[in-house]
């Protein structure tokens, strides 16, 4: 073992925690190393005063000046990591979640299986009907769209029903 | 008849104050305030900045207790947090050039050393003072200063300062070791330079 190595394990020496072939080792190089037998003796010196340093205390008003600063520091100041609030209200958020969707699908079929109710306050719609009269033909079956613009009035007693007898033709109808 | 106190872990304290609990909260400031003050002293030198940055501590523990997770001792997490809040200050004071950290003249007037400190001048079975000592830890890179002051000083075991330091093991033997070395070899110079008592 050369100076080197043993200043590599000198803080091991004086704590006692080589291993005992390192020990042995260590012992042998300062029988004959002076300088590293005054570097023990020296950090030895260090440790014990510093083990003894005289501990300082806390002033008397520490308490109170702590207590103080607490009370200005309001709940709402305290971080909260954003996972947190996630965790803690994301049983609340899924089942709002949850309610919006059933409200809006079940408001989207509703819609879409009644589409001529529509809630009050909604103006009248103007819906162009596609009345297909059918014209008789042996070899083929030609039918001519006739567009209808009807008004749609929530009243029915008002309107009187369209009158579709003189405009479709029945299949079996030769006339 | 005899009533059994039960005392509390600090983890136990700090998962009752994380439910609101503040008594818990001035337990665990009763334990530590002392142990975390010296830490800090013996960091930064000065007592009145080393309260102050403890008050720092303290309150960051009331405001961010929600962060602390069981995963760590707390002792590791409040010695992380007391140790960077000094070192932030210390930052801060050299580049304000207030505190010149590596100008370690002969002048006392640099270092605050309260009377508590300044006890015997010498130590009868030391060859160096309680203020020798404290100059040459001032006088250390921060990376050594602060694995000098947790083991020597505080005592803490070197896994636990492993954890505080984020560093391996390994490296904070390392650190220890080269910090002692560093400690000798500038005590060695002030003591070239006449030191009284020396």
């Amino acid at each position: 073992m050369n100076c080197y190595r043993f200043e590599e394990l000198i803080s091991d020496y004086i704590e006692n925690s080589l291993t005992l072939q390192d020990r042995a080792d260590a012992e042998l190089h300062l029988e004959a190393c002076g300088q590293c037998r005054e570097k023990v003796i020296d950090l030895e010196a260090i440790l014990s005063t510093m083990n003894d340093l005289p501990a300082v205390s806390c002033s008397d008003n520490f308490m109170m000046k702590l207590e103080s600063k607490v009370k200005k520091t309001s709940p709402q100041k305290k971080t909260v990591p954003v996972w947190t609030l996630l965790q803690k209200y994301s049983r609340i958020a899924s089942a709002a979640a949850a309610v919006i969707l059933v409200i809006t699908g079940f408001y989207m079929t509703y819609s879409a299986f009644y589409p001529n109710l529509t809630p009050s306050g909604i103006p009248q719609a103007d819906i162009q009907r596609r009345v297909v009269s059918p014209q008789q033909n042996s070899q083929s079956f030609q039918t001519q769209p006739q567009y209808v613009s009807q008004k749609i009035n929530k009243d029915s007693s008002q309107t009187p029903r369209p009158d579709f007898k003189n405009k479709i033709r029945l299949v079996n109808d030769t006339k | 008849m005899i009533i059994k106190q039960i005392k509390y872990s600090d983890e136990e304290l700090i998962s009752e104050f994380q439910k609101g609990n503040e008594r818990a909260y001035y337990e665990l400031v009763s334990r530590y305030k002392e142990r975390l003050l010296n830490f800090i002293f013996r960091f930064v030198g000065s007592k009145e900045l080393a309260e102050d940055l403890l008050q720092d501590t303290f309150i960051k523990l009331y405001t961010s207790a929600d962060m602390y997770k069981e995963i760590a001792k707390f002792s590791t997490w409040i010695y992380t947090i007391a140790g960077n809040l000094a070192k932030t200050e210390l930052r801060k004071r050299k580049r304000r050039t207030i505190l010149s950290i590596h100008d370690m003249g002969i002048d006392d007037k640099e270092y605050e050393i309260p009377s508590e400190v300044d006890t015997p001048d010498k130590n009868s079975n030391s060859r160096y003072t309680h203020k020798d000592i404290q100059r040459a830890i001032r006088q250390l890179p921060e990376q050594f200063r602060t694995v000098i002051i947790l083991r020597d000083i505080q005592e803490l075991s070197y896994d636990e300062i492993s954890k505080i330091v984020s560093v391996a093991e390994g490296t904070v033997k390392s650190r220890i070791n080269r910090g002692r070395l560093k400690l000798k070899q500038i005590l060695k110079e002030l003591d070239k330079k006449g030191r009284p008592g020396l």
